[in-house]
């Protein structure tokens, strides 16, 4: 084949490439037959198994659920907290929400607003939200042995001993599991001062990137489950039976993924068939000049 | 077009956001006045949230309330100390900043040196995997914990600078070692496309569901 070919396979116009990878996403996000199949992953098996089984644990079922993240992760944490969430409320589990980034408390308070009113939950008698927190390593340190002392109020600075849903949670003791949806290094904080102390199962959601963060202390046994990225978010769907948000994002995921392979595969194609056809050239000059 | 679609397009919140992200998106096919224009904006936009979320969310709740509409005064020690940070803007002041600096490291040193114990002494005790089928242990497992146990050592021998590698087995073993770490760093950098591939994927999915509703056109 002419070099020129093999030249261009590695040289194709990016903005076609981009061009592509906007029709193949547009189209999975807008036609609905467009899904691939989900094999929800171990570890958020593990994950979804270790929420069920909190919830069923004799004794308190309040659930912390701590948001680190903010509208720039929004694409991936927003899918999982809204598939954490769907499955608290499934359980009729009560929970409370603490943010550790100003833009949190906000973005949580959607995603709880629009599910609490498809299962019937109801601010203050079944979830709280506990606003953004300054000092994350001083808060969780002060969590363990008093939340409502360490807390005091929730998002719209009213004291947490108003809500019926604090009546019986003063302590981590009182905390059936933790759940961390975040985008940064939060692993740290959680696992060294809070959950160690009573051995309060800990479920993981990071981003993509954070993931491989948490693999060691799954292995460990200090992570009971990971639901990583949006891949998590529509393996977590898929276990729940429900198809929503994650899921969309799975299937434009998988078909990028596939495109990167292919065009990873196409371009070392155009490599390798450039140097063969560098070698024979100089092959054919060489027996040209002997 | 019915109008109340049109309504729907013109809504101020979805039209700047719609705007917005075409106009940072149009990087990738050339630099032009319009990304520069929203890069400008953004940066604008949150300097000026992150300013007021620290009055709203920070300084108010957590400070000026308590102090003003609760009548726990002894806040106010907290703004001479929270001024001392800026002190490292000028010579005269600086000692000022270094000391409460010095402060705050403490603290911090304090915290994490009580979670370093709690958050890594699980994990020495859980590399030590028996390696033998028996039991509980399948032989599954066991061949799973002699793979975790070879990599483990590799990757350990590959960071011992103490001494220099001469001998063959510790050279291979720091290699192999390397080689995994390679492993590793290539699973990672994976997760990482996945995540900003997940964050176009939701722009594009705002723009085309949130904003142009299309999802309910062809369903």
């Amino acid at each position: 084949m002419d070099n020129n070919v093999w030249q261009k396979l590695q040289s194709i116009d990016p903005r076609a490439l981009y061009v592509v990878v906007l029709v193949m996403i547009s189209a999975s996000i807008v036609l609905p037959g467009l899904t691939l199949p989900i094999i929800p992953g171990q570890q958020s098996k593990d994950a979804f198994n270790a929420v069920v089984k909190a919830a069923n644990t004799p004794g308190s079922k309040f659930m912390l659920v701590s948001g680190w993240w903010s509208a720039s992760t929004r694409g991936e944490n927003d899918p999982q907290t809204r598939a954490i969430l769907t499955h608290l409320m499934r359980l009729h589990v009560p929970f409370g929400v603490l943010s550790f980034d100003p833009q949190n408390p906000q973005l949580m308070d959607n995603i709880e607003t629009s599910l609490a009113q498809k299962y019937g939950y109801v601010y203050g008698r079944d979830y709280i939200n506990f606003g953004y927190q300054v000092a994350p390593a001083q808060t969780l340190k002060g969590i363990v042995t008093n939340m409502k002392g360490t807390l005091k109020t929730d998002w719209h600075s009213k004291p947490l001993e108003t809500f019926p849903v604090m009546a019986n949670v003063n302590s981590i003791k009182d905390v059936a599991a933790v759940i961390d949806i975040t985008p940064v290094s939060s692993l740290d904080a959680w696992l060294g001062l809070v959950v160690q102390k009573y051995h309060t199962p800990f479920i993981y959601v990071p981003t993509a990137v954070m993931a491989p963060e948490g693999y060691p202390y799954r292995d460990s046994g200090q992570v009971a489950g990971i639901v990583i990225g949006v891949k998590g978010a529509g393996d977590y769907e898929t276990l729940l039976g429900v198809k929503m948000q994650g899921t969309q994002v799975s299937t434009a995921l998988s078909m990028v993924y596939a495109l990167i392979i292919l065009l990873v595969i196409v371009g070392n194609i155009g490599y390798h068939g450039a140097r063969r056809a560098a070698a024979l050239q100089a092959a054919g000059e060489g027996r040209g000049q002997s | 077009m019915s109008a109340d679609y049109l309504h729907h397009l013109l809504l101020p919140k979805l039209l700047l956001g719609a705007i917005g992200t075409i106009a940072i998106l149009s990087l990738v096919f050339r630099e032009n006045k319009l990304y520069r224009l929203f890069e400008h904006v953004f940066l604008g936009l949150a300097t000026g949230y992150g300013l007021a979320t620290t009055w709203t969310q920070v300084l108010r709740p957590k400070w000026w309330d308590p102090m003003v509409g609760g009548g726990e005064w002894i806040w106010i020690l907290a703004a001479p100390l929270g001024l001392m940070f800026y002190g490292v803007y000028t010579k005269k002041f600086a000692w000022m900043a270094r000391l409460i600096f010095g402060l705050y490291f403490g603290l911090a040193a304090g915290t994490v040196f009580q979670g370093f114990a709690e958050e890594y002494v699980p994990q020495i005790r859980a590399s030590f995997k028996p390696l033998i089928a028996h039991g509980a242990v399948t032989a599954a497992m066991a061949v799973n914990n002699w793979i975790f146990v070879i990599i483990l050592i590799c990757v350990l021998v590959y960071f011992f600078f103490a001494f220099e590698q001469n001998s063959a087995v510790i050279k291979r073993s720091a290699s192999a070692g390397r080689v995994m770490l390679m492993i590793a760093f290539g699973a990672i950098f994976g997760s990482t496309i996945m995540i900003r591939e997940a964050l176009l994927i939701d722009r594009i999915r705002f723009l085309l569901i949130e904003w142009l509703q299309l999802g309910h056109i062809f369903r």
